[in-house]
Formats: C-alpha cells, sequence, structure tokens
C-alpha cells in the first residue's frame, strides 16, 4: 500500500502523454504524408447553410465546385475556363442568343447533361415569377428573367435563348444549372426552402458535396463522369472556419492545402514559409466612404452632407495612397471610380478629373463652398452655423474582406485636421445592414459610412451604387440622379462591349464628379497554398472566386 | 442636533493608520499588488511625458508588426504605431474607465444596500428584487446589450463631462451592472450594524434616518466598500476589456481591450506577433491582479473575526 502514491503517479504521467499522442502525431513533421491520400484540402471562413441554390446566397462556394453556370465570369474572361456552354453566339439583332452544350456531356451520376437541363432550370425559375413562392431568396434566382422571351432546348446540344430586349443577361446570369432529373419533382415551396438538397449532389463540376456538416467541413468526391475526364485529386475537403486565424495555422502546419482572406500580418509570415505560396488576387470588391446624402426623412446631421461642393472638398482629403500602404500594407490598388481594375472592360483611372490629397487644397475649397471657421475654435461650421460633428459608422459586410481599422482612423484624423470632427461607431454586419437601409425602412441618421462591397463584373452591378432603385440595399448614400437612372436604363438594353463602354465611363465620370462617394481602395484578396502536395494552381488567381478553377486540373505533386 | 461621533484623538487616530498599515502591508500580496498598482497609476497620469503624444495611423512612422527592438521596446503594431506608445496611453483610458465605473458602482451599491437594509420592510423588498435582477443577469451580457442600445441614443458626437460618449457610455454601463454584489454586503452589514446600541442612542438624541445612516452606519462600512471595491474594478477591467474587444470601444481611443481587438483583427496570434497581443493582455491581467490582490488584503485585514468587537 506504500507504494500506491507512485504508481498513481505514473498513471498520470501515462495519461498526459496518451492526451499528448495525437498533438504530437497530427504535427508538422507528421504531416507530409497526407499527400499521399490526394485529397485538397481547403479553408475557408464561412458559413453555408444549405446545398438548395435556390434557397440561399451563402453557399457559393460548395455548390460553385458541384455545380456549372452557363457561361458565368470566368468562362468570359479565360478562354480555358468554361462553363456548362462550350461556346456562344448571338444573332444580329441581339436579342437571339445560341449555346452550344458540351456534347456527351454527363451528371455525376452518370446521366446525361444536355441543354434540355439549361433549359430546364431557366424555365424552372422563370414558372415561378408572379407566384407567392416565387423562387427569388437565393443564388439562384428570377431576377433578369423578365427580359426573357423564350428559352428553348433545340436539340441535346443547343439552347436557344430569345429576349425582349437587347440584353446581356443570357452570359451575366449566375444561375447554377441544375439536373432536370431531380429538381422537376420539387415543389416551389420546397425549393423556396424546406428542400436541402442532401449530399451527395449531382453535378456537373469536377468535385462533387458528398457529405456536408454546418459549421464545420463539406468533403467532396472528385465527378469521375466529369466532361474533361475525371480530376486528378481523389477529392476535397473544406473546413469552415470562423477566423483567419485557424487558416493561417493549418497552413502552416500542412493541414491545409489552400486558404484564402488572410490578413496581411499572416500573410508577411506565411510568405518566409519556403513550403508555401502566397499570393494576391485582384477582386471586384471596392471599400468606400459613402456619404449620406438624403434630404428628408433620415438626413444626416447637417445639410452640407447634401451639398456636391462639400462633398467634392472632402474628396481632397482622403489620401488613398497612404490607405493603401498604411492601413492595407500595400495589398489593394488605390481607389478611383465605380469601376475596380479587374474589370478591365470597362476600367477607367480618370486621371483627367481625378482629385489629389492635399489638406490645404481640401481647407480652400470647403472655404470657397462657405464651410468656414467663424468662431475660431478650430470646428467648421456649416451653412446653418452650427459646428460640424459627423457620426461615421463602419462595420464588415458579410461576403466581402474585412477592411482594416486603421483606414478608418486615418479618414478621421484627415478630416480632423481640416476642422471637421468625426466619432467612430463600428457595427456588426448586420446592425450595418439596417443602419445604411433606406429611411422608409428604418434607415438613416448617420453621416458617413466606410464599407465594401464585391459586385459581380456585369456593368449593371458595378454602377448599382448610384442606382435609386436599389437606394438603401446596394446604393448605401441614398444618393439619385436622373442623368445616371437614364444611364442605367440605357445599359439595361445594351449589348455591344463598346456601346456599354462609353456609358459605364459616362456614369463613372458623372458619379465622381457629384462625390456621393469616394472610392478607397479595391483590395487585393490574400490567399496562399502549400507546394508539396498539388501542382497547376492558378497563377493570378490561385483558386478563382467565380467558379472551380483550377479544381478540374489540379495534379498531385510529382505525381 | 448633537454631534454624536466618537472623536479619536489625533494621536490615536495615527496609531490606528499605522496599526492598520502594519497589517495591511504584512501581507506579501498587498505589498506587490501596491507596488504594481502605483507603477500603473504613475503611468496612466503621464503618458505624454514618458512616451510622447499618442500615436495614431497618420502620424505612426515604424513598420508593419516589428519585433520588440532598441526603438520599439514592445516592437508595432499592424499600422506601424508604437506598442509601448499605446499601452501606456490605453492604460490611462481602462484605468479611467475601470475608476469611474466602481465609483459609480460603489455608489448605487452602497445606497441601495444601506437604505434596503436600515429601512427594512417593502423598500428592503422591493430593492432586493431590483438587485437579484442585476445579480443574476451576467453583467457582461447585460453591457453588452445596453452599450449599443445607449450609443444608438446618446450618439456619439461631442462630450459628456469630458469624456467621449462612447467612453462615457462604457463607464457608466460597467457602473449599473456591478453593483449587486456591493448592494448585498453592504445590506447585511447594515442589518447587523442597526441593531447596535449606538445606533439606538443617535436615535434617542434625535438624528434623524439620513443623519444615522451617513454618520453613524456609513463609516463603519468603509472596510467592506473598500474592500469590494477593489474587486469591482478587477472586474470593471475584465468587462472593459471584453467590451472593447468585441468592438464595442472606441476605435480612435485605444484601451487595453481594443487592442486586443485590433490584434486579434490584424491576425497577430497566428503570424506570431505575441508583444502584439501580450502587451495589452499582461497589463490587463496585472492591474485586474494586483487590485484583486488588495482586496484580499483589505478582506482579512478588516475581517470582523479577526479583530476585537467594539
Amino acid at each position: 500500500m506504500l507504494k500506491l502514491p507512485l504508481s498513481r503517479r505514473v498513471i498520470v504521467k501515462a495519461l498526459l502523454l496518451g492526451s499528448a499522442a495525437p498533438w504530437v502525431i497530427t504535427s508538422r513533421g507528421f504531416a507530409a504524408t497526407s499527400c499521399e491520400d490526394h485529397i485538397v484540402r481547403i479553408a475557408s471562413v464561412a458559413a453555408p447553410d444549405t446545398m438548395n441554390p435556390f434557397a440561399t446566397w451563402s453557399s457559393f462556394w460548395p455548390l460553385a465546385f458541384t455545380y456549372d453556370f452557363l457561361v458565368g465570369v470566368d468562362a468570359q474572361r479565360y478562354s480555358d475556363r468554361k462553363g456548362f456552354a462550350k461556346e456562344w453566339s448571338v444573332a444580329d439583332d441581339n436579342l437571339t442568343w445560341t449555346f452550344k452544350i458540351w456534347p456527351g456531356m454527363k451528371w455525376s451520376d452518370g446521366q446525361p447533361a444536355t441543354a434540355r437541363d439549361a433549359a430546364f432550370t431557366y424555365e424552372y425559375l422563370r414558372d415561378s415569377v408572379g407566384k407567392p413562392e416565387e423562387l427569388n431568396v437565393g443564388w439562384n434566382n428570377t431576377s433578369g428573367l423578365e427580359n426573357v422571351e423564350s428559352i428553348k432546348a433545340l436539340d441535346d446540344e443547343t439552347l436557344q435563348i430569345v429576349t425582349k430586349i437587347p440584353t446581356r443577361w443570357p452570359l451575366d446570369n449566375w444561375t447554377m444549372i441544375v439536373p432536370a432529373h431531380v429538381w422537376k419533382n420539387i415543389s416551389y415551396k420546397d425549393a423556396r426552402g424546406s428542400f436541402l438538397n442532401a449530399p451527395p449532389l449531382i453535378g456537373t463540376g469536377p468535385m462533387i458535396v458528398a457529405e456536408f456538416q454546418p459549421g464545420q467541413f463539406v468533403r467532396y468526391s472528385s465527378n469521375q463522369y466529369f466532361r474533361a475526364g475525371q480530376p486528378a485529386a481523389a477529392g476535397m475537403i473544406e473546413q469552415l472556419f470562423s477566423s483567419a486565424d485557424s487558416i493561417a495555422q493549418g497552413l502552416k502546419s500542412g493541414s491545409l492545402d489552400y486558404g484564402a482572406g488572410l490578413t496581411a500580418a499572416q500573410y508577411a509570415d506565411l510568405s518566409n514559409d519556403p513550403d508555401i505560396a502566397v499570393g494576391e488576387s485582384p477582386i471586384e470588391q471596392r471599400n468606400f466612404l459613402a456619404f449620406n446624402t438624403s434630404s428628408e426623412k433620415g438626413a444626416g446631421s447637417t445639410k452640407a452632407l447634401q451639398d456636391p461642393a462639400f462633398r467634392d472638398a472632402i474628396g481632397y482629403a482622403i489620401d488613398q495612397m497612404a490607405i493603401v500602404k498604411r492601413a492595407l500594407r500595400g495589398h489593394a490598388a488605390p481607389g478611383v471610380g465605380l469601376v475596380m481594375p479587374v474589370s478591365t472592360d470597362f476600367y477607367s483611372d480618370l486621371s483627367d478629373i481625378r482629385r489629389h490629397f492635399d489638406l490645404a487644397e481640401a481647407g480652400r475649397r470647403l472655404d470657397a463652398a462657405g464651410y468656414r471657421d467663424n468662431d475660431g475654435d478650430g470646428v467648421r461650421e456649416d451653412k446653418e452655423g452650427n459646428s460640424f460633428q459627423l457620426e461615421l459608422i463602419t462595420g464588415p459586410t458579410s461576403g466581402t474582406i474585412e477592411m482594416p481599422i486603421a483606414a478608418v482612423q486615418l479618414i478621421a484624423g484627415w478630416l480632423g485636421q481640416i476642422g471637421i470632427p468625426v466619432s467612430v461607431t463600428q457595427l456588426d454586419s448586420g446592425a450595418l445592414k439596417a443602419r445604411y437601409a433606406d429611411p422608409t425602412n428604418g434607415g438613416g441618421g448617420w453621416d458617413l459610412l466606410v464599407g465594401s462591397d464585391w459586385p459581380s463584373p456585369a456593368p449593371r452591378d458595378l454602377l448599382n451604387l448610384g442606382s435609386s432603385k436599389v437606394s438603401g440595399t446596394r446604393n448605401r448614400s441614398y444618393w439619385s440622379n436622373e442623368k445616371f437612372d437614364k444611364i442605367l436604363a440605357e445599359l439595361d438594353v445594351t449589348v455591344d462591349l463598346k456601346k456599354s463602354q462609353q456609358l459605364v465611363d459616362r456614369a463613372a465620370r458623372l458619379i465622381y464628379a457629384e462625390a456621393p462617394y469616394i472610392i478607397l481602395c479595391y483590395p487585393f484578396l490574400l490567399e496562399a497554398r502549400r507546394k508539396d502536395c498539388f501542382d497547376s494552381w492558378g497563377t493570378k488567381d490561385a483558386v478563382s472566386q467565380w467558379g472551380y478553377f483550377p479544381l478540374d486540373r489540379l495534379r498531385p505533386h510529382n505525381g | 442636533m448633537t454631534e454624536n461621533i466618537v472623536q479619536y484623538s489625533p494621536r490615536g487616530r495615527a496609531r490606528a493608520i499605522k496599526g492598520f498599515l502594519r497589517q495591511f502591508l504584512s501581507h506579501g500580496g498587498a505589498q506587490v499588488g501596491l507596488v504594481c498598482l502605483v507603477f500603473f497609476l504613475i503611468v496612466a497620469t503621464m503618458p505624454n511625458m514618458l512616451v510622447g503624444p499618442l500615436q495614431t495611423a497618420i502620424n505612426a512612422t515604424g513598420d508593419f508588426l516589428v519585433p520588440p527592438s532598441g526603438q520599439h521596446l514592445l516592437g508595432t503594431d499592424e499600422v506601424g504605431r508604437d506598442v509601448l506608445n499605446l499601452v501606456v496611453h490605453g492604460a490611462r483610458i481602462s484605468l479611467t474607465i475601470a475608476l469611474l465605473a466602481t465609483v459609480i458602482s460603489l455608489v448605487v451599491g452602497t445606497t441601495v444596500g444601506m437604505t434596503s437594509g436600515y429601512f427594512g420592510g417593502w423598500v428592503d423588498t422591493w430593492l432586493m428584487r431590483i438587485t437579484d435582477f442585476f445579480f443574476v443577469m451576467p453583467s457582461f451580457v447585460l453591457a453588452l446589450v445596453i452599450t449599443p442600445v445607449v450609443l444608438e441614443v446618446m450618439g456619439r458626437g461631442g462630450d459628456i463631462l469630458g469624456f467621449r460618449p462612447s467612453l462615457f457610455v462604457i463607464i457608466v454601463v460597467i457602473g449599473m451592472t456591478s453593483w449587486s454584489f456591493v448592494a448585498r454586503i453592504v445590506r447585511s452589514q447594515t442589518l447587523s450594524l442597526k441593531e447596535r446600541t449606538f445606533i439606538d442612542r443617535a436615535r434617542v438624541v434625535g438624528s434623524s434616518n439620513f443623519g444615522i445612516m451617513v454618520r453613524h452606519i456609513l463609516p463603519n462600512l468603509v472596510p467592506q466598500i473598500a474592500a469590494n471595491g477593489a474587486l469591482v474594478v478587477a472586474g470593471a477591467i475584465y468587462i472593459e476589456t471584453s467590451l472593447s474587444f468585441l468592438g464595442l470601444g472606441d476605435p480612435l481611443q485605444p484601451s487595453w481591450g481594443t487592442l486586443l481587438s485590433l490584434a486579434q483583427r490584424a491576425g497577430a496570434a497566428s503570424a506570431g506577433a505575441w508583444w502584439y497581443l501580450g502587451a495589452p493582455g499582461v497589463c490587463a491581467l496585472t492591474v485586474s491582479l494586483s487590485f484583486v490582490l488588495i482586496g484580499n488584503a483589505l478582506d482579512d485585514t478588516f475581517n470582523p473575526r479577526r479583530r476585537a468587537i467594539p
């Protein structure tokens, strides 16, 4: 009995060692063997909720690997990335679109995937228009279908879409093509909500969702019927994390092959690792400073916000280069107009009308516009004689890269230097949305907003920031301008790229001069991948943000 | 009205204080706590003399996330500001918030506790039910809910009593959510005190209720209030740090919690920037620990079981 304490200690030690064993085994030293199973391991900060593309906006990533778009963004930008359609053309009337579907394509269950499936998907959506269960709550939605005259599968390989007006919607819609033999039995009510589309899914993409655990992971198996041949990777696991810290750790330890949405600090840290390649991928996100230009309900604390001269003067007090260098450590392009540089078809640097950073000039312009500091307390007064005290609200927008708070510190600092004190309120994404909602829906009452959005590169979406039709949702500043709306209306019925470019340029110049927004920067998506397991990642973007590239062509390293 | 307070002779009072200090300082924890506290109080009173004016993103000069070196003793943050500078300026904000919130909490707690204990009856019942509400409600959750609402109502502009409204709100919210513990203790002590003969004596000579409470009961409560006050400060620092960590603080005035929040959002943990997370974390820990140590030592010193009952 005397020996009992000793043996107890031994037992405790053994327990401790035993509990440490899983740690040791999963540590970096042993992780190298994980390449053997040829499974791609990626991670994202995301919260997909259902695998039903008609019922959710937040499951883009799992679904984009499994389903194809008819054309989509990547297919218009890169000749080697295609969607459901192999090629497409439009007739001279700009109304009749013909899409050639890949011959012999199959769904992942082996059934033929034809133009009829694509026609079914669009018809399925279109038939719901006007019904109480209209399918307008998810990624696959009815918007734009009101301009469509007919959708027909001429044969298995030819899809014809005839539109009522000239529109690029047939190319610029992000509807995921789903198999008719699964969805024909689903009622609209179920498609809108309760139908979970439980894995394994049936799609035409390279990676098919095989298992989905909300908040934990998505497991994919490679599609043996993929049109370009079964992908070399045996499958994929997507870890769902709530912060980028876990992604950075996973990449370092070797338990992840790819992760995106890193912070600048993590990027710098990972770039020192010889096994890891980091990249900054230009995306469509733009970060902006918006003014509350509403003059009625929900107006800001001063009428100056409604004065273009005031907003223009503020534009001279914002140093986009400093924001890029200081706050984003160079991982962004400095902001100019509504269009971001990655949208090469429409981007313009507006060099002839561009404002430059000059606090003295900002002060002169404020003086000239009648916003002087008359009582000498260092704070300017507006035309009603009240001292300025602007409330700036900021917060993350779900689905975009978070803006470092240092950018807000910079803006508040500059405005303070020209005699316009600013107080800052940080909100979460839901509360921010409620604040910038249209005043008729309870929003408004703020003065300045620092936010971000990530529109699609379709010209209409690029300009939505100034459209009075989406005031309080996409248009955060409540700004409305008849000329601008007219250009948008014209753009809606324009197919010709050259003419679209001219219209976008006119609109971008108009809104730049009126300055309801000061565009701060176009941030890059910071991503990192390990080199030891797979090759043939993308060069500009390691993994596309608009489709399943490069999972259709990843090859095991040395394999 | 007769002045009925027992007047100590000056020498007697000095001896009493000396005795108290000797007993108090015989606790090792109290010594450590006092030294830390005095250090941080000095730091908080003259940040500009020690590290110069507060660095902002505009006048930051350093490189990004540089490890501690001769030039930057505690390294730099993700926008190149000196972490030492931020932590020292943060000390002022964190300590101000914690101390003022404690004052509010002690004033409210003592008032409620003493009133309810002294008067008893329905006053006691009602005040204690209100106290129970704040007692069972986790004060942090309550603060989390109240803070954005109050900020919404009051707005962030201007100055309230020399504070930015967002700081003022945090002070008030912490103060108003952490008084229930004090109220309970004060009430129980009041219940025992009001049965003592010196209270009867005061009543006989015609002192008003208010007079009795302030002149006779309150001085006897000071030990309990002081000991608990030190513990409340520690709690207030935690709550302030947590609220700011969750982004409810003022991003333009860095408290330790705001710094921790910025560090976490910048990914300092996974990028190996231990100094950025560590500096404000250790400061918050040290200060709240020293308050706890002092509070415990005060409690031991004043413990009625360890002193002769008068």
